[in-house]
């Protein structure tokens, strides 16, 4: 049994906290909301000196070859200070359907260039419905000689406008017909027919609704599987959520400091108002939600590491973060009172950031149900027009 | 930088712990009866079954597993006492005796006379003698510092004079963890002395509460109880520091969140095999829903647990770590009561003794007894102050 961080995680943590501090303050985070490009390019170049980008990237592609407790730990410190941008897009997207699925001349290709920071990557997953099961997913790659054509439209896309390359997952068939394997697709920022159309989200983050009218990808920028790519996307996105947890942490955590901060320096009726039960209650009752969002966090994290990760325990564990981050959030807002509601100040920005980090990789419901078909198995048949579309029971 | 350490959550370190985990097992799995199971918590009590039991634990040397052996324990280590808790706790069973391992044996060990620690430990840790708990007054709950029983010295005796509440085991007990004033003018926290009381002492008059959860408690009255001067536990006036040093140790092992683990398979498997409006409870999303709530709160706050636990096992000083698990598991508790009983609808207001009465009238019974759990051993506001000011470091409220 051995519930600490080691040595080399430490450093990590505490380099990249003062790092962070200093160099991504919130008027750097609402500068971001305006910028296609999300991150300052000082920050980023910045964070690509300090071998972030490459921190999980093999060592025999530039990178540091770290695992994921490393990742995770670097995640929560970012969290801490809602960093803006490609980042989480690159590293826990990007970098692993390279690395899981690239072949050797396409990882040669791009994960040098990832690890410098030198190449920008976000996944175009969600079509319409929003919905994260592969069945749902059937944008139409078309087989076209020398490659296939894409045609159909992507929803929430992160960091789409950052991006060098968006990540395309769609489902390759032939004269019209959808195959029952989906691939990945590299499609350069710059191709004919990719169209991106802004969406105004809550928190800054650059998402989009994707367009591609006929894109053509060529078989050099395809990543398939031998049983289509979803086995190996649906860890990665397993993974991801798992890393979207520690961000969480991290940005309840900050909540927490600022909130205890102002509750032990603001004075009412002649005293601190953390001398009052009620701020008191309330900041204990973020604590305790807290704690457990991390302990849990770090065990899921724990178990990525011994490639044992479950989608049950991901599910607890992002459901959990959910309702940690949203009320510790709720919590803080009453504690600061109406300096917190100001704009000029930075709660709102972490109000901002757990709505969208709430909906990221599975809302409440999705992870509940998840849970739920663990514990009481599906609670209908699978749906009857699977078979029709000829998915493969494995994709269902 | 090669692949960096991960953080391991078992709870087990090493073949000797594994092994007396398994011989514990083992044991419990042939001797822990349904009867054995039931006399403790219920209190009404320990019958033959439990003390027959008791002794059995004691022989085996387990009952003062942490204690050193020249005393009657085993010299077992911290990892020991996990062990034993947890093995109990995954069989929904409880350790018997608690005030004595806990609270008094503890305490005689580390301040009590050679005398005392020889007439008290041995026969605890053989399973012979129980202890109830003498701490709370009407008028001294949260505020335990306002007891206004009295202990006056009268040449080498001491006569105590008072009302305890809530004094479970009472009756049944050989001795009261007692806690009573000893100085009229000191202020109120060091004003209190801790004595062993032999239960059947003349001027103990024991009057029987009946609870919400159907467990019996008292109410026991001294009048001029005349108890010797040599059953005075250490010294004069340290009684409030020697119940409040192992407080953190005491919350903690008291927890064990993996004791709700066979609720909620039975009610999981109650939810699958039974039907409502035409298909089974675990296909109705209201059911699933909740279900799943449960289970996520139940996996966070266990996560946290271990957490805990781990420290504790590094012979880390605990600052919070015991109040906040017993706040969140107490709470949890109460949560998964109202799980039940909201799944359970109309049935699960049916108790144990009832026709069609569901998992043996399981739901009605907890919900009843989980009233207590955020209120016994520090109320849920309490302990959250503790928490604010000693862990967050808010100020009190001067």
């Amino acid at each position: 049994m051995d519930l600490e961080f080691s040595d080399e995680q430490r450093l990590i943590r505490d380099s990249a906290r003062e790092f962070l501090a200093q160099a991504c303050p919130p008027a750097s985070v609402r500068a971001a909301r305006s910028d296609p490009r999300g991150c300052p390019r000082q920050l980023w170049r910045a964070m690509a000196q300090l071998g972030w980008m490459g921190l999980s990237v093999p060592e025999h592609y530039g990178g540091s070859g770290a695992g994921f407790m490393e990742l995770a730990v670097l995640l929560e410190e970012t969290g801490r200070v809602c960093l803006p941008g490609p980042f989480f897009s690159t590293v826990m997207l990007g970098v692993p359907c390279l690395l899981e699925l690239g072949n050797a001349r396409q990882k040669k290709a791009m994960l040098p260039r990832l690890a410098r920071g030198d190449l920008v990557l976000a996944l175009a997953l969600q079509e319409g419905g929003g919905e994260f099961d592969p069945s749902r997913i059937t944008l139409p790659a078309q087989k076209i000689k020398n490659g296939f054509r894409l045609t159909g439209t992507k929803m929430f896309v992160a960091d789409a406008s950052a991006a060098d390359y968006l990540i395309c997952v769609a489902r390759p068939g032939i004269q019209g017909q959808p195959g029952k394997d989906l691939a990945l697709f590299l499609v350069a920022r710059d191709a004919p027919g990719l169209h991106l159309a802004p969406l105004i989200s809550i928190d800054g983050t650059q998402l989009h609704e994707v367009v591609f009218d006929g894109v053509d990808v060529p078989l050099d920028n395809v990543l398939s599987g031998r049983a289509g790519i979803w086995p190996q996307l649906k860890q990665i996105l397993l993974k991801a959520t798992i890393g979207k947890c520690a961000q969480m942490v991290g940005g309840a955590q900050h909540v927490l400091d600022i909130a205890v901060s102002y509750a032990k320096e603001r004075e009412q009726f002649n005293r601190p108002i953390g001398s009052f039960q009620a701020i008191q209650h309330h900041c204990v009752n973020m604590l305790i939600d807290l704690e457990r969002a991390r302990w849990l966090t770090y065990k899921s994290a724990a178990a990525v590491v011994g490639n044992d990760l479950q989608s049950q325990q991901a599910s607890m564990t992002k459901a959990w973060c959910n309702h940690a981050y949203r009320r510790i959030v709720q919590l803080g807002h009453q504690v600061m009172g109406g300096v917190g509601y100001c704009e000029d100040h930075e709660l709102p920005l972490y109000f901002r950031n757990a709505r969208m980090a709430e909906t990221a990789f599975g809302d409440s419901d999705t992870h509940m149900e998840i849970i739920a078909d663990a514990l009481l198995g599906a609670d209908c048949p699978p749906i009857a027009a699977a078979s029709e579309r000829g998915l493969a029971a494995d994709e269902l | 930088m090669s692949i960096g350490k991960i953080m391991d959550f078992t709870l087990t370190s090493n073949p000797q712990e594994e092994d007396f985990r398994r011989r514990l097992g083992a044991f419990l799995d042939r001797e822990l009866t349904d009867e054995i199971r039931r006399q403790n918590p219920l209190d009404k009590g320990l019958g033959p079954e439990g003390r027959a039991f008791m002794r059995k634990l004691g022989a085996a040397g387990w009952l003062g597993i942490g204690w050193p052996e020249h005393y009657g324990g085993s010299g077992g280590t911290l990892a020991h006492e996990i062990i034993l808790s947890q093995e109990f706790a995954r069989r929904e069973a409880y350790i018997p005796n608690s005030v004595a391992r806990l609270m008094a044996g503890p305490v005689v060990l580390r301040h009590g006379s050679e005398e005392m620690k020889r007439e008290f430990l041995p026969r605890i840790a053989r399973g012979e003698i129980e202890f109830s708990l003498g701490y709370t007054e009407p008028s001294a709950g949260s505020d335990l510092a306002a007891m206004r029983m009295r202990a006056v010295r009268d040449d080498n005796h001491f006569v105590i004079n008072g009302q305890k509440i809530f004094s479970t085991q009472s009756h049944y007990a050989d001795y009261h963890w007692l806690a009573a004033r000893t100085d009229k003018n000191a202020p109120r926290s060091k004003a209190v002395s801790l004595f062993i009381v032999d239960q059947r002492a003349p001027g103990i008059t024991i009057h029987p509460i009946e609870t919400l959860g159907g467990e019996r408690t008292n109410a026991v009255f001294y009048d001029d109880v005349r108890v010797p001067e040599n059953r005075l536990v250490g010294e004069m006036s340290r009684g409030f520091q020697y119940m409040m040093e192992a407080l953190e140790h005491e919350r903690l092992m008291l927890c064990q969140t993996v004791r709700l683990r066979g609720f909620m398979d039975r009610l999981i498997k109650y939810a699958r095999e039974t039907l409502r409006d035409g298909r089974p409870l675990s296909e109705h999303p209201a059911v699933r829903r909740r279900l799943a709530k449960i289970e996520i709160e139940f996996e966070a706050t266990q996560c946290l647990e271990t957490r805990a636990l781990w420290l504790l096992r590094e012979n880390a000083v605990l600052a919070t770590e015991g109040t906040i698990m017993k706040l969140v598991s107490s709470e949890l508790r109460q949560r998964l009561a109202y799980t039940a009983l909201d799944i359970l609808g109309q049935w699960g207001r049916l108790e144990s003794e009832s026709k069609w009465a569901p998992l043996a009238g399981e739901a009605a019974h907890y919900s009843r007894a989980s009233v207590i759990e955020t209120i016994g051993g520090g109320t849920s506001e309490v302990l959250r102050n503790v928490i604010a000011q000693r862990n967050l470091r808010l100020p009190r409220n001067t």
